[in-house]
């Protein structure tokens, strides 16, 4: 018995945090997969029946959901190691104290406490084809010729998207990597040196593997963040024109809050879980996380 | 007079949108959280939880107040103060009643404070000037129904539902409109404009024309010298005719209120002549009400040109693109989608408009099976009378 309540306890403390979650995650997930198996639009709450698999058949059948998903791709890949390697730039400059540092730390790192809403409205703007600064810095640089429709062109639309996400995003990777460069142990750096370890070999063998726990969950969140993120691809282009800028995650708002097809967009959302769980599982799996920087 | 009586029942307002009105329970502790809770009545009554709510009135007894929840659906700050004020004076005139104001926000709405409040930050042009707003993107199928009608002579469809646009004069019109943005006279960028991005277009100078409802000479007001900008009727197509549009907003009681007499009540107070009059010079929209076009809350400061587009003898109001579910998903959607391959060359203008007409016909014919007694969306002549 009292084997059986020590056993008990923990999950007693755990009691608030397990409510919380069975509120927020398991409800809305519940739901979402019975919104997914049902031909459920807004417009139409009259006819609401059971669907089956209909809604994931029409994801397949979509004309436009193979651009979107090869764009979702581009789109995360590009985003998170732009955002990676200049966070991690970021974080080196910040590391050695100079003058004024807090202050210098403060101001790069404010881009991460805007809303996406914000900066989807700023770059639109600096992408704006006739007066945005963008343009005018081009044409006063001699770059280009004539004024440039970023956000009209199908080329280049999602790249606005991506340079505001990565310039919102950066100051994230560069708070985790800054945290965790500042625990390497300086000794161990130092025992390099003597060793005759150079500065590239120092930070290949030594700081990286140090860090590498806090590299493979920010990696990890930021994929997972970048995939889902929709509001500054809505504010900015609405994924158009033409879908071109489109990634699932948008697609997927567009078709619930537009179209007001949630039964659609709630199967999208499922195969989104879906693959993100096996994305997580396998990228856990390749990183060797629970292993990381124990040899160190 | 006919035109007059025609007047009195056309509402002017484009973007169509309903208020919704649903009674609730009147004891807040018992069930408060349960009705309040769902957004949509049909959801309540799907969840079975109407017939709960029901009981529960029964026991609370009859002396109580009754309790009615006003749905705001298109909200703005403006607007809802004026509501919340006449909602107050209704409560204070009718003491057995309480109605409490609610709204969710919309896209449209948000895009409209976005709009108002960006529009004193726009710098002046640059060298460029374009002549016309073209808006590529969502809500576009609005301002381009409106030339396609008057290619149409106002028939949208055939009376077995198939959609018109996809004929010879369709094309021909889809085409020209298309022009526009194609043979540059509006910006690049406009292909993917909607309403926030084509009302900054014009206030800030680039460009010259926008087609656009009532509520815009707010923002020109604010933000343009009044010099710099006018309202002119709506052009005349060949046919002589002007095809535009007039569109209402609803006051709707839910079939599941369990107070219908307490809500028409309320509707009614809001409807009346003093209390609509108010509201529309709040919301910059144009009365129902005879005498409306003598008011110079409603004839001047931009409202004349509309006025002139109504009270024109050769004004016809185009009808909606349908009254089907897929209505939102056409125009938020389908609509922006297939012009805009167009306008990026990625399917011809024939493509385009089968694809447009197509996914109309499918619709309304789907829509007038399932409800065979509602009548097919018609342009109506200033005397009232269909174009068939």
């Amino acid at each position: 018995m009292k084997k059986l309540t020590r056993k008990l306890e923990p999950h007693l403390f755990m009691v608030p945090s397990y409510l919380v979650l069975l509120v927020f995650m398991g409800y809305p997930l519940l739901n979402c997969i019975r919104l997914a198996l049902s031909n459920y639009k807004v417009t139409q709450l009259d006819n609401v029946t059971f669907a089956g698999l209909d809604n994931f058949k029409r994801i397949f059948a979509d004309s436009q959901i193979g651009m979107i998903a090869a764009n979702t791709i581009k789109f995360v890949l590009i985003t998170l190691l732009c955002q990676l390697v200049l966070g991690f730039i970021l974080a080196l400059a910040l590391k050695k104290p100079f003058k004024g540092r807090g202050i210098y730390q403060g101001i790069v790192f404010l881009p991460w406490a805007f809303s996406g809403f914000l900066v989807g409205l700023t770059f639109q703007w600096m992408f704006n084809g006739e007066y945005g600064p963008i343009n005018d810095i081009l044409l006063k640089l001699h770059i280009i010729d004539e004024k440039i429709s970023f956000l009209g062109s199908p080329n280049l639309a999602i790249y606005t998207v991506i340079i505001a996400l990565v310039w919102q995003g950066i100051p994230f990777f560069g708070i985790m990597i800054l945290a965790a460069l500042q625990s390497v142990p300086e000794d161990l750096i130092e025992a390099a040196k003597i060793d005759g370890a150079n500065s590239i070999k120092r930070f290949t063998k030594v700081t990286v593997p140090c860090i590498k726990p806090t590299l493979i969950v920010t990696v990890l969140l930021r994929t997972i963040w970048i995939f889902n993120n929709a509001d500054i691809i809505y504010i900015m282009t609405k994924g158009g024109p033409a879908n071109s800028s489109d990634t699932l995650s948008s697609y997927m708002f567009m078709k619930a809050y537009s179209t007001l097809d949630f039964g659609f967009a709630s199967a999208l959302g499922v195969l989104f879980m879906l693959g993100l769980t096996v994305y997580i599982i396998g990228f856990i799996k390749v990183t060797k996380y629970n292993q990381a920087g124990d040899h160190v | 007079m006919g035109r007059k009586r025609w007047l009195a029942v056309i509402f002017t307002v484009v973007l169509a949108a309903q208020a919704i009105l649903a009674g609730c329970g009147n004891d807040g502790a018992s069930k408060g959280g349960k009705t309040e809770g769902g957004e949509a009545k049909t959801e309540q009554a799907e969840d079975g939880q109407e017939t709960d709510g029901k009981t529960e009135d029964q026991k609370a007894g009859s002396t109580d107040t009754v309790e009615l929840r006003f749905h705001d659906i298109i909200p703005n700050p403006a607007r809802e103060a004026k509501f919340k004020e006449m909602v107050e004076r209704f409560n204070e005139e009718n003491p057995g009643i309480k109605v409490t104001y609610e709204s969710t926000p919309w896209d449209q709405s948000h895009n409209k404070l976005v709009t108002q409040g960006s529009a004193d930050t726009m710098p002046d042009a640059g060298q460029n000037r374009y002549g016309f707003a073209f808006r590529g993107a969502r809500g576009g199928a609005d301002q381009m129904g409106m030339y396609l009608l008057g290619a149409l002579n106002g028939r949208l469809y055939e009376e077995d539902g198939t959609c018109r646009i996809n004929t010879p004069e369709g094309l021909e019109a889809f085409q020209k409109y298309c022009s526009l943005y194609l043979d540059g006279y509006a910006t690049k960028d406009s292909i993917n404009w909607g309403y926030a991005e084509m009302v900054q277009g014009f206030t800030s100078g680039l460009s010259g024309i926008l087609n656009q409802t009532t509520e815009v000479t707010q923002t020109c007001k604010e933000t343009m010298q009044d010099e710099e900008w006018t309202v002119i009727p709506f052009p005349r197509s060949a046919d002589g005719n002007i095809y535009s549009k007039a569109d209402s907003f609803f006051y709707t009681i839910t079939k599941s209120s369990q107070h219908p007499e307490e809500a028409w009540k309320f509707v009614s107070f809001m409807m009346s002549p003093e209390n609509n009059m108010e509201y529309c010079e709040t919301n910059l929209y144009i009365p129902v009400m005879q005498g409306a076009e003598n008011d110079p809350r409603f004839t001047e400061g931009g409202m004349e040109g509309f006025v002139a587009s109504m009270n024109d003898e050769y004004f016809v109001r185009n009808p909606f693109y349908g009254y089907f579910p897929e209505l939102t998903e056409f125009a938020e959607t389908v609509y922006d989608a297939e012009l805009q391959k167009y306008l990026l060359g990625q399917q011809t203008a024939e493509e385009a408009v089968a694809h447009i007409s197509d996914f109309l016909t499918e619709a309304q014919q789907r829509f007038m099976e399932s409800s065979p007694d509602t009548p097919l969306p018609r342009a109506v002549k200033v005397d009232g009378t269909e174009i068939k």
